[in-house]
């Protein structure tokens, strides 16, 4: 065998946990449908691994359920293979889609998932029994401890894969077995392409008859030796957890407790980097030399760094709580609670795990959009999303907020840097939520899907995969966000220590600016006449209405790439044209508008600041994914053009007003 | 007979008829609930207009208002 190895089952059965054992790689996992929404490669010793979509037969016609049953009809039978991964709970429904896959003739193997949840719930499979019945191998499996891996690694090493039997027939029946293969494989592959092909009691009678079947197959294979169906615990949580009013109150707690635990548990950490990468700063350009070096390293170098380097601890304990939330099935929750509230602005509940994978990042959050299945909503999800608060922009505000409030600012146990925070997340959310509204309004057919979710059982969170998938997340932010950062930072810092102008001419304006204004720094005219002192103020006449001068304009300008370079850049900007040490926030403190004693930064700069950023469509990755996503460059084109102009709009009005 | 949408919770139901609507049967069937399988109304949400029920092992939401039109056989009914 030297073909592909296709991990394929029903959603939300481990197909990404076992995927991550197998191939080393840190894919996304959680306890909710369509956590993979499009394929996952990687490799087992050498052999390709395939994570499909989950899907709940072949006569699915979702766009991510699409992209399974594509790549299931491409399997070649002499070389590739079929992992077939099935929730132990869930046998019978789980089974009729591998009924439709064994009618395809692919070999076949079949993990049966969650062998301690059957355990827990006193459920025996017979998986000789089985293994006979369907003459391909069965083995029990639990993807999130990994047991069962040492009988998996043969199957996969030597091939053990075996053809099963079409053991549930249907009408497609016929005598001979090469006839029938070929009949339903394109039977399939007509719907994929038509779903209009096949007619709906055909379809039906297809998932019945073998539903029906199923029950049969499976009497002499499950044996129940507990009674107890229900799950007790997860009953009584969701009375409490689903409840109209408690339900409600305790999400919001949920949504509050988090944005608490951002800031404060956090706020040490990051302190402690602010002041270590401050002390570094000024150990290089006192004690490095020549002086450029000390230039280069000590206010580019390390500013850029620390700049990247100081988020580390917020992003992770985001990631972490996002992960608890979705381990636990408490998100599919938020989905049920959400629905009702959110069909008022044209979404569903489905869209509301898009929206809440944007909190991390936009970029999964639109690709998860491939699970709703109303075409139009799953646009103006994609289209609204960009609004959501991502993690790029939590250092953005993290470096706001506490340049408009002081260290210590308390309203009774609560910090107000904290409230603030969850102010920014609820106006991202808000405005999302009118985007979509407004979208609604051009459309005249009914834009929301059916909506029906599963709402799984209440599990502790698997912390393994939590804090794999934090640290895998966090290490993307400091290596991918952080490397361009760092190389605006570098690029930055170039531009802004080197002058078209002669030195004679620098320090001619040196001297004039000195004798007309007290408490003007050398430094501060040395950026003024720099490169990037001039790129910034090419833009300051349009920006200046704002609250913006031109040093803010060079962030701003470095930060249409993406959102976080604005922290690099401004570290970088500002530890050059200040003779002051110290941190970042001490340093944007003390700077002052120039030939005045009024801050810079002052509280309505920040708001217009804050605002510009809430809005604004700065992440070229995420108009990129938005292209791919919606096939035409028309969407993020008008997406990044209204979102510029409301940013605008905005921070202008709130300057304006605030001053 | 009785609609779907309005069955008290608690209740068991079984669908023997397939749903007119096609393409909500389509979806139904997804989550395993096919015409002869025995539902339990776990909750009748008025609030969320949402109608949970177990099938098997497996608890599924549903809009109210996407199932209207689907009507069910009652088994047994909570008063």
């Amino acid at each position: 065998m030297a073909g592909r190895v296709l991990l394929v089952g029903n959603p939300n059965v481990g197909k990404s946990s076992l995927f991550n054992i197998l191939t080393g790689t840190r894919q996304k996992t959680g306890n909710y449908d369509g956590v993979t929404v499009e394929k996952k490669e990687g490799f087992f010793e050498g052999q390709e691994v395939i994570d499909l979509p989950g899907l709940s037969s072949l006569w699915s016609d979702g766009i991510d359920e699409k992209i399974a049953i594509e790549q299931i009809l491409l399997a070649d039978p002499s070389k590739d293979r079929i992992l077939f991964v099935a929730d132990g709970l869930k046998l019978q429904s789980n089974l009729v889609l591998f009924s439709q896959l064994a009618d395809l003739q692919i070999p076949m193997a079949m993990l049966i998932n969650f062998e301690d949840e059957l355990k827990e719930k006193g459920v025996k499979v017979d998986v000789r029994k089985l293994q006979n019945k369907i003459a391909c191998p069965v083995l029990l499996f639990n993807a999130r401890k990994g047991h069962g891996l040492d009988e998996l690694k043969p199957i996969l090493r030597e091939d053990k894969f075996a053809t099963p039997n079409a053991f549930i027939r249907t009408q497609y029946e016929v005598v001979e077995e090469d006839q029938f293969v070929n009949q339903y494989s394109s039977v399939v592959k007509d719907y994929l392409n038509n779903p209009s092909s096949a007619s709906p009691p055909e379809v039906m009678q297809d998932l019945e008859s073998r539903n029906l079947k199923l029950g049969n197959f499976l009497h002499d294979i499950i044996t129940e030796t507990s009674t107890a169906k229900e799950d007790e615990l997860t009953d009584r949580l969701d009375r409490i957890l689903l409840h109209p009013i408690w339900g409600s109150l305790i999400f919001l707690l949920v949504l509050f407790l988090v944005f608490q635990a951002l800031f404060s548990i956090s706020a040490y950490p990051m302190d402690l980097i602010d002041q270590i990468f401050g002390a570094l700063s000024t150990w290089a350009n006192d004690t490095l030399r020549p002086e450029w070096l000390a230039g280069l390293i000590g206010d580019g170098l390390i500013p850029g760094i620390g700049g990247v380097v100081i988020f580390i601890p917020q992003i992770a304990i985001l990631f972490i709580l996002l992960g608890i939330l979705e381990s636990t099935g408490y998100l599919s929750r938020i989905s049920y609670l959400s629905d009702k509230w959110l069909k008022g602005f044209g979404l569903s509940g489905t869209s509301v795990i898009p929206l809440m994978s944007g909190l991390a990042c936009a970029i999964p959050a639109i690709m998860s959009t491939k699970r709703i299945r109303s075409e139009q909503e799953r646009l103006a999800a994609i289209l609204v999303t960009p609004f959501i608060t991502c993690s790029a922009r939590l250092p953005v505000y993290t470096i706001l907020i506490a340049l408009i409030f002081p260290e210590d600012a308390y309203v009774w146990i609560f910090n107000v840097k904290g409230l603030m925070l969850l102010g920014m997340y609820l106006l991202g959310t808000f405005t999302s939520l009118i985007a979509s509204w407004v979208l609604s309004r051009f459309n005249k057919e009914s834009a929301t899907s059916i909506w029906i979710m599963e709402l799984p059982r209440y599990r502790l969170p698997h912390w393994r995969n939590v804090f794999l998938e934090t640290w895998t997340k966090t290490k993307a932010f400091v290596f991918e966000a952080g490397k361009v950062i760092l190389v605006f930072s570098m690029i930055l810092w170039v531009l802004a220590a080197h002058s078209p102008k002669s030195e004679a001419f620098i320090q001619e304006q040196i001297s004039t600016a000195q004798e007309n204004t007290t408490g003007i720094d050398e430094a501060s005219i040395r950026l003024e006449y720099s490169y990037a002192g001039y790129m910034g103020k090419v833009i300051e006449p349009v920006i200046e209405p704002l609250g913006y001068d031109w040093k803010i304009g060079i962030a701003l300008i470095s930060s249409f790439a993406a959102r976080e370079v604005f922290v690099g850049t401004i570290s970088t900007i500002y530890s050059i044209g200040s003779e002051e040490e110290g941190t970042v926030i001490e340093r944007l403190r003390s700077e002052n508008i120039p030939g005045t004693n009024e801050v810079r930064f002052n509280i309505a700069t920040c708001i217009s600041l804050l605002l510009f950023y809430a809005f604004a469509m700065q992440c070229m990755s995420t108009l990129a994914i938005v292209k791919r996503e919606t096939g035409t460059w028309k969407w993020p084109i008008i997406q990044f053009i209204a979102m510029m102009i409301l940013a605008y709009v905005a921070a202008l009005i709130a300057y304006q007003i605030a001053t | 007979m009785a609609k779907l949408s309005e069955v008290l919770s608690g209740s068991l139901i079984i669908l023997e008829e397939a749903p007119s609507d096609t393409s909500v049967y389509k979806v139904l069937m997804a989550y395993g609930i096919f015409r002869g399988t025995q539902v339990k109304i776990l909750r009748n949400d008025r609030w969320q207009d949402m109608i949970l029920v177990q099938v098997k092992d497996k608890r599924v939401a549903i809009r109210k208002e996407d199932v209207k039109s689907v009507e069910v056989t009652l088994l047994s009914e909570v008063q």
